[in-house]
């Protein structure tokens, strides 16, 4: 009831004279009710988007009304959203629209004390010149008598949270400029995750999706805070929980995780592989394994070659190891009479003898080339269907695992051995025909120095069980950033080409044949490389890649090792790297040894920032903490630096894939404020800008670069390049301009082009199926019409284990896939993930080749046997199964061998990256504590995205570390004072959060107190405090890269940190006391 | 603002929300969260099955008009040119269809 | 239209019919499931977000993970964590008493929280009956205001600006408000307060105006778990008595609801919970009461208390003079 006009619309009349006597409601409704007028219905257009923070990918929908984006709420048609956000996504509106963000064009000077403004053209052009002459500077042509053709003089980093189109002309235009160093938050994230779920499976990412969940009878979540790092995918385990299935959480601290758990298990930070073994043992040594499925799907039968020794033998040693390259030769780990095909082909031996036995290769970290496709090999092997031979697989898993019993996980994990047995009992009754386990884990595991073994393991668990490929099972990985998935699969990494082609490596003329006979294996999908790798070089070089040149082969910059971010941030201390691109990273802040970043970027020539807002690593030079502590002075640095604001998700169209290899399309709902620009935009002028200033050039440097396609479409006042052109050419098209919808259209003589083979169908018919948003409502679970998943959007991967040998389903609760016979075809929920008409009884022809080579019953279409691997002979290069270590820096020495730590674990010794004594070396009881590092629901990554925005930022306003009260109690910390937190590296100050949550652990006969310690903070924003990541090390996994941040040892003690250059002073105090040495952890 | 009653009782007419609305005087959304005590803009976690809920795509009945374009032609067209002006491409492709 | 000067704010009818709106929706409200909350705090964001509420202080409070304190007139979304304790030799650590040394244990005891007196609580899952000794909780609760029946804080408003909406719902008319506070003592929860800059009074509208055009509240769209749901109340108090049987069947004895009753001070809220433990131990007064409630009777009294006082002086003045 509206009030009336006029004198009629009084109060006190419409009180007196109407029905409600009191005034308490419809006389005094006010003229301003009446016309209330909700925002979201007056605006002049909804806008689809997707998220930009973490990586569920929830659908958003931006409201805009005068060209201005006045509000943004989650859609409810998404199917993995259904509407809701977490508190970052809710903040979105805040973050996009808010004062926290810069729109302006800073420049620093050489030497100078403050910014200037810059207008937005000239820095475009100071940039280019910037690019052009670092990198005439410190052109190579070759190393070692070898073609490199390349600068190792430029680096990028970033990003994980821009889009696909936005990584993919990254890595274009760089790789075209001979850039190799090319990384992004991918590196320091997930890296691990392609390593073992890639040799595990042969694909590597996440095998099911989040709405799946629900289908799960039970949940282990170990190695993530589901709950808080990704609240919106959590709500499908509550789904799950609502049907009754058990959900466990593994995590040294209790959590909003555990508190939503069934069964919480503190676990001593950094021993989820004994953990995990334990398991292993217990399903082994009682025969609780899932056997038709363990004899068919996996390589359980195979037989291992007879030189082939285990950690069991060699006290912590696989056979091979070579203690002076740090590495092993894994000719022994071979099956029987079968190679691993080697990675440059015929000239191998020749690069092994020069490069001691192919360091470089491996050390680049091949593991990941597994994102899509297994590791190659060649010949048949031999197997034993009994599996009781003693060198087939499972007999050989069962020995290696024999000691992992649950005494040895309490003595390692400090788990008491009743609560492992129900941890066991869960797992087991819920796996098998009829029912499900999965697991979910997160970094947790990969931020490991032998992170991939962490996921090894549980995809080890996993197939043991039968749980891969079926519903409510399988393992989730989750990524942590809107589209990291994507710079992967794109990627902005050094080692990898766009759908984890390896990047090429020096060798003395090697063709683009050589290169393909390496590196492809003759069974199975990646058999047709050499059609993804030609339709890629046309698609970047397009017309100039011919056969008569191989196709531009040679525009390829090569690597000659690692050249990982970590190993440029030593260049850059060495000073070869001159400049550097941070493209929505912040490695100040978010990356291992953050004082190690600082000091590398002080050495730079110039440095150009790309973010929303002044990011510490903008900012370092002017008040960093080393201006503070007077290491370095500001009128000393010579490092030039521009800060160029970037666009917001809601200012550019693209594509984001999210943590489940789903592509979502987000759209442009107004164009950026002042000088803000997307890095589409940037990186395409930019390429614009250098090849109009080489234009010309018969320098045979400037070819590969000249080459390029270049010629994109722009549009509006900004001249923004099309975003949806450049996925067209991710897509791929033939000759006559069709956009392809398989990849198995892709051909090898040039006659088709496409940027990335797996993502090869996004834009079938013309139509960008990442923007398809058909509802949930109309469509059942798997959602299959919405947006679009690689690979050919498969929802649920290796889903042919769903059925039987036969075809059956296992069960009718759990069937997926099967097989039917009067069609002659697979069918039911989900795209079936193999040939659509192979028989469940084919069996191949001796001599078979490419996929004719897989059998009926090789679900795991994407490795050379079409087997799940228990045992990886190949990709994993420091162990073909998993195998506890401890951390490189753990108070604890190792319960199970004499080797403590990782031996192929990648180290860099340097005075700013020291190690902490560990075990029972002299001095580790300086660092008595262990640390583990980890993500608030309320902040993201690197704090510059949520520590500016006020909304968060008051959510949890200064940085804290959690003790359990009898840590407090041992160390004199109070509940809310000050704590300083010291490792050999840095000192860091935190708040002090007293709480049960954090329980000490009993391992090996010591007690051992954890602190937790979250990463969110920096010295800049509105919400500041020390990073976590001063306290860490780059020590790293040797497959993946990562550095181990979730497992350090350090010391606690009450009150602030020192200032000034009594803090480096604090650090040194320690380091003398504890006997740090450049040797101090680095042995093998 | 109508009752429960009142919306139920047109929509048995039925008619659909947007004319329900230009009778009652109310925004379409609102006439639907009357008649069904489910919000336009919920996700899918109710219990259908109750009278005047629609089966999906109810947020319609609140925001403005939806921008989500799924295909450009001036993208098949750059595609095209990209295609086309590529000679090698062109002659594989020839090849390749006399083989 | 009865007027019943005794029920005049504790009636039992339904609020919107008692506002005299002939016609109007049924009502709806929260009900909000605590034992789903993941204490994520979309809910504080997403209520800011829609409804400008400003950012009201960057301050660690230390009270667990909620540095947000309690609702106020910068805060209608407030979620509280509380850890309930465990006692040392029993937590999942499984250290013996043997293992820690003495002095850690002396001041873990003194640290050790008072017992509440209570049982202990059994973990979910935990089959039905058995309490184990050795848990731990973490409990995360989404208060709001309870959108009253009987409202406290609008029977006293003197502007009219608080007001009964046709959804049942209690809202501040911004347009209306002169800043007198007369509200901010009246609520028996502590829900409203006075903006210091702007002077009116503020508080949750449950978004008025998004019911306006169909749309939940923000916070109950934003819930990734949905522990807040947003519906029609009968429907929502059905859901809520299955909730709560299925927990108790589940063996969380101390599950129960709070604010569903009408029987209750207050009449029953709008917004009501499903809490796992007392209302004191997430700050909720256990037995809260429309502070108007006695009002009529107080008048009455006054009112007798005068007519007797002038009975008094009338007698003693025509009586007198003998």
């Amino acid at each position: 009831m509206n009030p009336p006009a006029g004198i009629g619309s009084w109060p006190v009349l419409r009180q007196l004279t109407g029905p409600d006597r009191l005034g308490r409601a419809a006389a005094v409704k006010s003229r301003g009710s009446a016309s209330l007028e909700a925002r979201t219905a007056t605006a002049d257009r909804v806008v689809k988007s997707i998220c930009p923070y973490c990586a569920v990918g929830c659908a958003q929908n931006v409201y805009v009304r005068d060209e201005k984006v006045v509000h943004v709420e989650g859609d409810p048609d998404s199917p993995v959203s259904r509407g809701r956000l977490c508190p970052k996504g809710a903040a979105t509106l805040q973050f996009t629209t808010g004062s926290g963000r810069m729109h302006k064009v800073l420049y620093r000077a050489p030497y100078a004390a403050d910014w200037q403004e810059l207008d937005l053209g000239t820095a475009m052009d100071m940039v280019a010149d910037r690019i052009i002459a670092t990198r005439r500077e410190t052109w190579e042509w070759e190393v070692d008598g070898k073609r490199t053709a390349r600068t190792m003089g430029i680096a990028s980093l970033g990003g994980a949270t821009l889009d696909n189109e936005e990584n993919y002309l990254i890595k274009k235009l760089l790789t075209g400029l001979g850039v190799v160093q090319i990384e992004n938050q991918a590196r320091v994230c997930h890296s691990s995750t392609v390593v073992g779920l890639g040799t595990s499976f042969g694909r590597g990412g996440a095998t099911t999706f989040m709405q799946d969940l629900q289908h799960s009878d039970c949940i282990i979540i170990e190695g993530s805070n589901f709950a808080e790092a990704h609240p919106v995918g959590f709500q499908w385990v509550m789904e799950a929980k609502a049907r009754g299935a058990t959900v466990i959480h593994v995590d040294p601290r209790f959590t909003r995780t555990s508190a939503l758990a069934d069964l919480h298990v503190p676990i001593r930070a950094g021993t989820d592989v004994a953990f995990l073994g334990g398991i292993i043992n217990h399903v082994l040594a009682n025969d609780l394994y899932f056997r038709e499925f363990v004899v068919n799907y996996t390589n359980a039968a195979t037989i291992v070659g007879e030189d082939f020794r285990d950690t069991e033998d060699l006290d912590g040693l696989f056979s091979g190891f070579d203690p002076d390259n740090r590495g092993y030769d894994t000719d022994t780990w071979q099956y029987e009479g079968m190679t691993v095909v080697a990675a440059s082909g015929k000239r191998d031996e020749e690069y092994d003898r020069r490069t001691r036995h192919g360091s470089s290769i491996s050390s680049a970290g091949r593991g990941e080339m597994h994102g899509s496709g297994g590791a190659a090999l060649e010949g048949t092997p031999r197997r034993d269907e009994t599996m009781e031979d003693p060198r087939c697989v499972l007999q050989i898993l069962k020995r290696h695992y024999a000691r992992y019993t649950p005494e040895m996980v309490e003595r390692i994990c400090g788990i008491p051995r009743e609560l492992f047995a129900e941890v066991c009992r869960h797992l087991v009754e819920n796996s098998g025909p009829e029912r499900t386990a999965e697991f979910v884990y997160a970094v947790g595991w990969t931020q490991h120095s032998d992170g991939s073994q962490f996921i090894r393991a549980a995809c080890v668990l996993q197939l043991l069980l039968g749980n891969m490929g079926r519903p409510g099972g399988g393992i989730q990985a989750l990524r942590g950033h809107a589209s990291i998935q994507g710079s992967s699969d794109i990627p902005t990494l050094f080692n990898l080409l766009p759908g984890y082609i390896p990047m090429p490596h020096a060798h003395a003329h090697e063709t683009l044949g050589d290169f393909l006979r390496a590196d492809a294996t003759h069974k199975g999908f990646w058999a047709e490389m050499n059609s993804y790798m030609v339709s890629l070089l046309k698609a970047w070089w397009g017309p100039a890649a011919r056969p008569d040149n191989d196709f531009c082969f040679d525009h390829l910059p090569r690597l000659t090792g690692s050249h990982s971010t970590y190993d440029t941030v030593m260049a850059q201390l060495e000073g070869t790297c001159k400049g550097y691109l941070l493209l929505g990273e912040n490695p100040a802040v978010g990356s291992a040894n953050a004082r190690m970043q600082r000091f590398g970027m002080a050495n730079l020539d110039w440095l150009v920032v790309r973010d929303f807002s002044l990011i510490e690593s903008a900012t370092w030079w002017k008040d960093g903490p080393e201006i503070r502590t007077g290491e370095l002075r500001t009128a000393d640095i010579a490092t030039e630096v521009f800060f160029l604001p970037a666009a917001a998700h809601t200012e550019k169209s693209g594509s984001f894939t999210n943590t489940n290899r789903m592509l979502q399309w987000h759209h442009a709902a107004v164009e950026p404020d002042g000088d803000a620009r997307s890095d589409l935009w940037f990186m395409y002028h930019l390429g614009r800008i250098i090849r109009e200033r080489l234009a010309g050039s018969t320098d045979p440097m400037d070819a590969a670069v000249l080459d390029l396609t270049w010629d994109y479409p722009v549009e509006g006042s900004v001249a923004e390049p099309v975003a949806e052109a450049v996925l067209a050419e991710i897509n791929g098209w033939d000759a006559d301009g069709t956009p392809l919808s398989k990849y198995t259209q892709l051909k090898g003589d040039g006659s088709t082009a496409c940027g990335c083979w797996i993502y090869c169908g996004v834009y079938a018919d013309g139509v960008n199926q990442a923007a398809r948003r058909k509802p949930a409502g109309e469509q059942n679970w798997i959602a299959a019409e919405w947006a679009w998943a690689w690979p050919d959007n498969r929802r649920l991967l290796y889903n042919r284990a769903s059925a039987r040998p036969d075809g059956r389903p296992w069960s009718e609760r759990k069937k997926l896939v099967w097989w039917d016979e009067e069609k002659g075809e697979w069918t039911g929920y989900d795209v079936p993930d193999f040939e659509r008409t192979k028989r469940p009884d084919y069996r191949p022809p001796e001599d078979a080749t490419g996929v004719e080579a897989l059998s009926g019953i090789d679900p795991f279409i994407m490795q050379a046997d079409g087997k799940g691997w228990l045992y990886a002979p190949a990709g994993v290069i420091d162990g073909p199964m998993p195998t506890h270590y401890e951390p490189q820096d753990s108070p604890v020495p190792n319960p199970l061998y004499g080797r403590q730590r990782n031996p192929a674990r990648m180290v860099y010794p340097h005075e700013h990256n020291r190690y902490n004594p560990s075990g029972d070396e002299p001095g580790a009881s300086v660092y008595p504590y262990v640390i583990t590092t980890y993500r608030l629901t309320e902040h993201f990554t690197a704090g510059g995205m949520s520590r500016n925005t006020p909304y968060l930022a008051e959510l949890q306003p200064e940085p804290f570390c959690e003790v359990s009260p009898e840590l407090a109690a041992e160390r004199g910390l109070e509940h809310g004072g000050w704590a300083t937190i010291v490792t050999a590296r840095n000192a860091v100050e935190a708040r002090v959060l007293v709480t049960q949550r954090m329980a000490p652990l009993r391992a090996d006969g010591q007690v051992v107190h954890q602190i937790g310690l979250p990463f969110h903070w920096g010295p800049n924003g509105l919400s500041a405090g020390d990073a976590a990541n001063e306290l860490s090390s780059i020590a790293l996994d040797p497959n993946s890269h990562i550095q181990e941040v979730k497992a350090f040892s350090a010391d606690i003690r009450p009150g602030r940190r020192p200032r000034g250059p009594a803090l480096p002073a604090l650090v040194a105090e320690y380091r003398r006391r504890a006997g740090v040495t450049e040797r101090t952890g680095t042995e093998v | 603002m109508p009752s429960k009653e009142q919306v139920l009782r047109l929509l048995s007419q039925g008619r659909d929300y947007e004319e329900i609305a230009g009778i009652l005087g109310v925004p379409a959304g609102q006439a639907y969260l009357i008649a069904t005590g489910i919000p336009a803009d919920g996700g899918d976690t109710v219990t259908r099955g109750r009278p005047g809920v629609l089966p999906s795509r109810s947020q319609r009945l609140v925001n403005p008009r939806e921008i989500n374009p799924t295909g450009r032609g001036d993208v098949h067209r750059w595609v095209r040119r990209r295609a086309w002006g590529d000679p090698q491409m062109q002659a594989a492709a020839d090849a390749g269809e006399k083989r | 239209m009865t007027f019943d000067l005794d029920r005049l704010f504790t009636g039992p009818e339904d609020p919107a019919t008692a506002g005299g709106y002939r016609d109007h929706p049924k009502r709806v409200g929260f009900f909000t499931d605590t034992s789903i909350c993941i204490g994520c705090k979309a809910c504080e964001v997403a209520c800011k977000e829609w409804n400008a509420v400003p950012e009201d202080g960057l301050i660690f409070t230390g009270m667990s993970y909620d540095n947000t304190a309690g609702l106020s007139a910068d805060t209608w979304r407030h979620v509280a964590f509380i850890e309930q304790p465990r006692r040392l030799g029993h937590q999942e650590a499984w250290l013996s008493p043997a293992d820690v040394p003495e002095q850690t244990a002396a001041a873990a005891r003194t640290r050790d929280p008072a017992s509440l007196g209570m049982p202990a609580p059994a973990s979910p899952g935990a089959p039905p009956g058995e309490a184990r000794d050795m848990d731990f909780r973490w409990l995360m609760a989404s208060d709001v205001c309870k959108h009253c029946t009987h409202a406290a804080c609008l029977d006293v408003c003197p502007t009219g600006s608080l007001f009964r909406t046709e959804f049942g719902t209690v809202v501040v008319q911004e347009d209306i408000c002169n800043g007198c506070g007369y509200c901010v003592p009246a609520c028996p929860f502590g829900v409203i307060g006075k903006r210091e800059d702007d002077g009116r009074a503020y508080k949750c509208t449950l978004c008025y105006d998004r019911l306006g055009v169909g749309q939940e509240p923000a916070c109950a769209k934003s819930c990734p778990t949905d522990s807040i749901q947003f519906g029609e109340l009968d429907e929502l108090r059905d859901r809520a008595a299955r909730r709560l049987d299925q927990l108790r069947d589940a063996g969380m004895a101390s599950a129960r609801l709070y604010g569903h009753d009408p029987g209750d001070g207050v009449g029953g809220s709008g917004a009501f919970f499903l809490l796992l433990d007392e209302p004191e131990v997430y700050g909720l007064p256990p037995d809260p009461v429309v502070t108007t409630r006695d009002l009529p009777s107080m008048w009455k009294h006054v009112g007798l208390a005068a007519v007797t006082l002038l009975a008094g002086i009338v007698m003693v003045t025509l009586g007198g003079g003998r």
